[in-house]
């Protein structure tokens, strides 16, 4: 029973991961920019694709996946400059040209790749023994490399010129400008920034599940659950977040209904919009 | 959406607000005029046609315009109007179409008698989502909850088998009864009814827009601290606002269930609330021929792209897109802007 | 451009459209196609609408067929469902609108399916459709139009089990599955014959559609006693649940399949200990019938597609529609769709595949049962016609 639950643990924290790198993209984008991307998910998507084609033409999965992640931030960089520079701000506009870039991507995804699942062969197979626990080795180099991905992720926001740059536009976008932060670049490398991470989540997701035109709703759904539960715009909010949804539907769908799996996330949600308004830390705003 | 950080809100002049507030008569006189005057034109082809149409296709046709119609111009309330992000309309939607579904199997009761528990019960959860949530300033808070609460709808539909018929859906045999010398079982009369549930949508919008509680709503959206700082009670405004438009979206959901004779969990789905909210939009948010324009564009242009088969998906998402980015008013404002100039004087 | 340009163009134009009608010397039988062209369920009807195409061009390029003393060519008519079940009540209707439309094909999932077959039993068009929930619907009063060319999974699932026992040896199973009315179905049809097969289902689990992280509900049957695991019907998902299940560790290692492809376990194969499936037509992975190396190459040809375990469906409609002109010919009619479905109703039909309609409007069909087994790939033929 212990070794059980201690088990259960692990593989929602595997997943955790995944769901926290996607929320990273989604929370950054969102809370700190102000830009609703609902098409956040088809980054995932054409990340996967991207780590797909890359392996079958004989890349390698690393090479493929740094292939994602460079094609997603181009990726980004350029529906910031097309799309969403325009829509600044404006959530309802946000939400309305996602909603198109999302048919427009799904669409033309579906009829090129074709719509049939796509699985891609992970770097590592099989399974490790830790003491008494088995462990699916993939698994544990996602769980790995997502962890580094947000850890290097946050030394940036703390450390780097760019990342604090990012901070102080958070907190106050006029008097970052005023300080000399130029809040359109900022912006842009935001943007940048969080589609790269959803190319690295769709590399990510492509080695452990199949590839589809319609993969990217499920990271998107659990992405804004997520954003929303660490409080909007809290980086270790998104994070911790992503961590407890791994481990709440892991539980869940072990002990409860498996039926029901994505509902344990809503109704943490809804628990925690009513109980914790600000999100998990109090850091993000309820008021946007 | 009070203070939120950029120009998208400030680009809209405030003095646009008065002309609206001298309320209904006031602004028949001025250049909104020909928009209403275009919007009930639409809205009259829109009922027409399938109405004197003898295929059963153009019926149909008219049928799913006018459901979606209903549930751009019901959301348009909460949405348009009050400015708060609604995501559970498909849930509500489903909801309708479930509950009426339900009691007239389990209670042998009429289509007709099936309508106010159906009304009732959708207004009950609105509140009870409502309350907690529209406390909030802002509309973040409120869109979370709503799209959560609309998937959790639609995840207990699907698991919960006794009741619901679980994912695989439920088939339908009724269809309503005569009512007033009226055959609304014929699938003309279930358009009548669809129809008839539209121009009533459209007027208790519109009787809405024009009322004090109307007026209202667009102060809240304008700016909540100030709204109530006159004096208006904003988390009841906004509660009445979102109760009606749940209430909307349930009674097009008794309508749906038997136009199509299947339901299942899938008509719930968050994918179709977003779209409602691209609807709303593309047509021009808070007004009322907005919501018209969104339903003929998402729903008709489809229809007329026949030709390109797989990609007419991917040419509306770009029309969506052009849109929203050259004509952010939508629609409607597009429309707006072109008769401008010929009305000379009027502002 | 000029005017007199334009109005040659115009001229050659209504010209090339005037042209056929006035030439042919044959007549015209439209089809209607109709299925989710474009969502989540165009992996399914994408293939079916492809075979339905082919079988028509091919028809037409061989000069069409022959009824009575009248020559007929296809044209088709297509619907896209966009995978929702209100606009795909909205497509067959206009598909119904168009009067000459008497012969209707395609959809092969339930949610779209269902209004689709309701509309075309009412309108009293033959509707040979595929998906789960037209089991409840064929054969029932008012919908004798209706056929399914899917095998029901009674039929396909009378052979299935007692080679599962036999080929697997096991005692004990449990099944996971999507929690969706194919697995109902399936349930339903698949315990009770265990039994009778002297196989114990230890644990039946029903998963969310769409799920991909399978490790905590597969954690559910660890520790029961269990020798197989019987994992549902998708590629997708069976290949998922077997790759975890072999990550996560101490389940069993042989698994039932109720799909029609190898694919899920291929890339185990040395890692498993038996995957057993269902090959509800010809064997196209790895294809031994001359006949259905040629449709493969026809087929990639004509879509420029490659095989995938989705063309199967393909398959079956690319026979549906040869099957239909055989049951116009011997009814003798194009208009009566009620004389050529009491015609399909019955027939036997040796094309691709080996296929038949039982009286109620049910496929019936030759299936082949694929094992796999110590790293071999076999195939047990199944005469079930």
């Amino acid at each position: 029973m212990g070794l059980d639950i201690a088990q259960t643990l692990i593989d929602g924290l595997m997943v955790g991961g995944l769901y926290a790198t996607v929320a990273l993209g989604i929370t950054l984008v969102f809370g700190l920019v102000g830009i609703l991307n609902f098409a956040h998910g088809q980054s995932v998507m054409l990340g996967a694709y991207v780590t797909f084609f890359g392996v079958q033409a004989g890349l390698g999965f690393w090479l493929s996946a740094a292939l994602a992640v460079l094609a997603m931030a181009a990726f980004g960089a350029i529906l910031e400059q097309l799309v969403f520079r325009r829509t600044l701000g404006d959530h309802m506009a946000g939400l309305a040209v996602s909603l198109g870039l999302i048919m427009v991507i799904e669409n033309l995804a579906a009829a090129t790749f074709s719509p049939d699942p796509r699985f891609v062969d992970p770097p590592v197979s099989g399974s490790i023994m830790v003491g008494p626990l088995q462990l699916s080795s993939q698994r544990l180099l996602v769980l790995a490399i997502s962890t580094a991905l947000i850890g290097g992720f946050y030394l940036f926001l703390q450390r780097a010129t760019l990342g604090k740059a990012i901070r102080a536009m958070a907190q106050n976008r006029q008097g970052a400008a005023l300080v000399g932060v130029r809040v359109s670049l900022v912006s842009r490398t935001i943007f940048t920034i969080g589609s790269a991470l959803a190319g690295a989540a769709g590399a990510l997701y492509a080695s452990l599940f199949a590839v589809t035109p319609y993969m990217g709703n499920t990271p998107l759904t659990k992405g804004f659950i997520l954003a929303a539960l660490g409080g909007l715009g809290s980086v270790p909010g998104a994070i911790a977040a992503g961590f407890l949804l791994g481990i709440a539907e892991s539980f869940g769908s072990r002990y409860l209904s498996a039926s029901f799996r994505d509902g344990y996330g809503f109704i943490l949600l809804i628990l925690a919009l009513l109980f914790l308004p600000t999100g998990l830390f109090g850091a993000g705003k309820a008021r946007v | 959406m009070t203070d939120m950080p950029d120009l998208a809100t400030a680009s809209v002049p405030p003095a646009k607000a008065p002309t609206a507030w001298r309320g209904w008569l006031g602004s028949l006189a001025g250049r909104r005029t020909l928009l209403a005057v275009l919007g009930i034109a639409a809205l009259a082809v829109l009922l027409a046609v399938p109405a004197t149409a003898s295929s059963r296709y153009i019926v149909y046709l008219g049928t799913l315009l006018a459901l979606h119609g209903v549930l751009a111009v019901s959301l348009n309330i909460i949405m348009g109007f009050a400015g708060q992000f609604a995501l559970a309309h498909a849930a509500f939607y489903g909801l309708g179409a479930y509950t009426s579904a339900i009691l007239i199997r389990d209670f042998d009761l009429s289509f007709w008698a099936s309508l106010p528990p159906t009304a009732a019960a959708a207004a009950l959860l609105a509140a009870a989502i409502g309350y907690p949530s529209l406390r909030f300033t802002g509309g973040i808070h409120f869109a979370l909850i709503t799209f959560a609460f609309g998937e959790l709808i639609r995840l207990v539909t699907a698991n919960w088998h006794d009741l619901t018929g679980g994912p695989q859906g439920m088939q339908l045999g009724f269809s309503p009864e005569p009512l007033l010398g009226i055959d609304f079982g014929s699938t003309r009369g279930i358009y009548a009814l669809a129809a008839g549930l539209l121009v009533i949508s459209l007027a208790i919008a519109a009787a809405i827009r024009f009322s004090r509680f109307g007026r209202s709503l667009v102060a809240i959206r304008e700016d909540e601290v100030l709204a109530s700082s006159l004096g208006i009670n904003v988390t009841a405004n906004k509660m009445a606002a979102f109760v009606i438009t749940s209430v909307l979206a349930a009674l097009a959901g008794t309508i749906y269930g038997p136009f199509v004779g299947f339901i299942s969990p899938e008509m719930m789905s968050a994918s179709d609330s977003i779209s409602v909210v691209g609807m709303l939009i593309v047509g021009g948010l808070g007004t009322l021929a907005g919501p018209i324009f969104g339903t003929l564009i998402f729903m008709g242009l489809p229809e007329l792209l026949r030709v390109a088969k797989l990609y007419r998906l991917v040419i509306l998402g770009l029309i969506i897109i052009a849109v929203v980015l050259f004509a952010p008013k939508g629609v409607a404002g597009v429309i707006d802007r072109l008769i401008r100039p010929k009305r000379g004087g009027a502002r | 451009m000029n005017i007199g340009r334009l109005l040659s163009i115009i001229a050659s134009a209504s010209l090339a459209l005037w042209a056929p009608g006035a030439l042919a010397q044959t007549d015209t039988v439209k089809l209607g196609v109709i299925g989710s062209l474009t969502g989540p369920h165009s992996g399914w009807d994408v293939p079916a609408s492809d075979g339905v195409q082919m079988a028509v061009s091919e028809i037409n390029a061989a000069g069409g067929f022959k009824v009575g003393d009248k020559t007929y060519k296809f044209s088709v008519v297509q619907e896209d469902t966009q995978s929702k079940p209100d606009i795909a009540a909205t497509a067959a209707q206009k598909l119904l609108s168009d009067e000459d439309i008497r012969f209707v094909m395609g959809v092969l999932t339930s949610t779209p399916g269902v209004p689709v077959a309701n509309q075309m039993a009412r309108a009293k068009v033959l509707y040979v459709g595929g998906f789960t929930a037209m089991d409840g619907l064929v054969g029932t009063k008012g919908k004798e139009l209706l056929l399914r060319a899917l095998d029901t999974d009674e039929t396909a699932a009378k052979g299935f089990v007692p080679a599962a026992a036999k080929e697997l040896g096991l005692k004990r199973v449990g099944m996971l599955l999507p929690n969706d009315d194919v697995s109902k179905s399936i349930v339903k049809i698949y315990e009770p014959l265990f039994k009778q097969n002297g196989i114990e289902v230890g644990l039946v689990e029903l998963f969310q559609p769409g799920t991909t992280d399978f490790a905590p509900v597969l954690r559910k049957f660890q520790n029961q006693g269990l020798d197989g695991l019987f994992i549902g019907y998708s590629d997708p998902d069976a290949e998922a649940i077997i790759r975890q299940s072999l990550e996560i560790g101490g389940l069993p290692t042989k698994f039932v399949y109720r799909g029609g492809s190898s694919q899920p376990a291929a890339k185990y194969a040395d890692k498993i200990d038996g995957f057993l499936w269902q090959i509800l037509t010809r064997d196209l992975a790895n294809p031994s019938d001359d006949k259905v190396k040629d449709w493969i190459l026809r087929y990639k040809a004509f879509t420029k597609k490659e095989v995938t375990p989705q063309t199967y469906w393909a398959l079956t409609f690319y026979d549906t529609v040869f099957m239909l002109v055989k049951a116009m010919q011997e009814a003798g009619t194009v208009t009566d769709p009620a004389a050529v479905a009491a015609k399909l109703k019955g027939m036997a039909y040796d094309g691709v595949r080996r296929m038949s309609y039982n009286g109620e409007g049910r496929a019936i069909t030759d299936i082949d049962i694929g094992v796999l087994k110590g790293g071999k790939v076999y195939s047990i033929p199944q005469k079930i016609l």
